[in-house]
């Protein structure tokens, strides 16, 4: 990760002075001054990573919850099935012995089986005559 | 003598990290409390030397009352309060003197602003 600073721009200049004095005031040695900063950078690091993946599956579930919705549309029957299939396929993963992860993600997943009926035409998904 | 006591208390499980891990390369004994209720559970026990405090938390006190019952405490007349908040207006600096604070630092601060004041 690098960080591209205007030389221009003066708010740097004075927080970089700021943070001289203050490291200056400190009276620490090099040593310290050194672990200090390694251990800042790994946890901005890790603050990074955590952010990224909450983002990740903030916008993934969002995009489930749409195309759930999408398929309700087009089903007579209500949208409660697919809350249903959602809570039935994790109970079922779970009492097979799969992970938490993995039932975590069925419960997200089985509610899109349904959004296939979007491409197909209602004269055929409608058609009563047999 | 033993290592300094320092009980961090803030509801932010972040910024506790942070200041843990700015005071723990230094030999103190630090502990942790998530809201003022905690604190005041914690402090009789760990009798600590320094306490950083939050103002703004949730539960029955706040850091400014929590600060004032501190204070008033004989047992922890030598406890050293260092406030910290987001609150940065003159009338906020003035009351958290006021509850007894010795020193207030303004967020967003400078965690080597507060090393150099534990």
């Amino acid at each position: 990760m690098s960080t591209i600073y205007n030389p221009l721009d003066i708010s740097i200049w004075k927080s970089q002075n700021d943070l001289f004095t203050e490291i200056v005031s400190l009276k620490r040695d090099n040593a310290f001054i050194t672990k200090l900063f390694n251990r800042y950078s790994d946890y901005l690091q890790q603050l990074c990573l955590a952010h990224q993946k909450t983002n990740q599956s903030l916008s993934r579930s969002d995009s489930f919850a749409r195309l759930q919705k999408a398929a309700a549309y087009k089903d007579d029957d209500t949208a409660v099935h697919v809350t249903r299939i959602a809570h039935f396929s994790q109970l079922v993963a779970k009492s097979l012995g799969m992970d938490d992860e993995f039932c975590k993600l069925i419960n997200l997943a089985s509610p899109m089986h349904d959004v296939g009926k979007i491409g197909i035409p209602d004269s055929i998904l409608k058609n009563q005559v047999l | 003598m033993h290592a300094k006591r320092i009980l961090i208390v803030d509801d932010n499980k972040e910024l506790r990290a942070l200041i843990r891990m700015t005071l723990e390369l230094s030999d103190y004994d630090l502990f942790e409390a998530q809201d003022g209720d905690d604190a005041m559970k914690m402090i009789p026990v760990v009798k600590p030397d320094v306490i950083i405090l939050d103002i703004m938390m949730p539960g029955q006190f706040d850091g400014l009352e929590l600060c004032r019952k501190i204070k008033s405490n004989i047992a922890n007349s030598a406890t050293k309060v260092i406030l910290l908040s987001a609150m940065s207006q003159k009338a906020d600096i003035d009351q958290g003197y006021q509850a007894g604070a010795d020193v207030y630092i303004t967020k967003p601060f400078s965690p080597l602003d507060l090393l150099s004041h534990v």
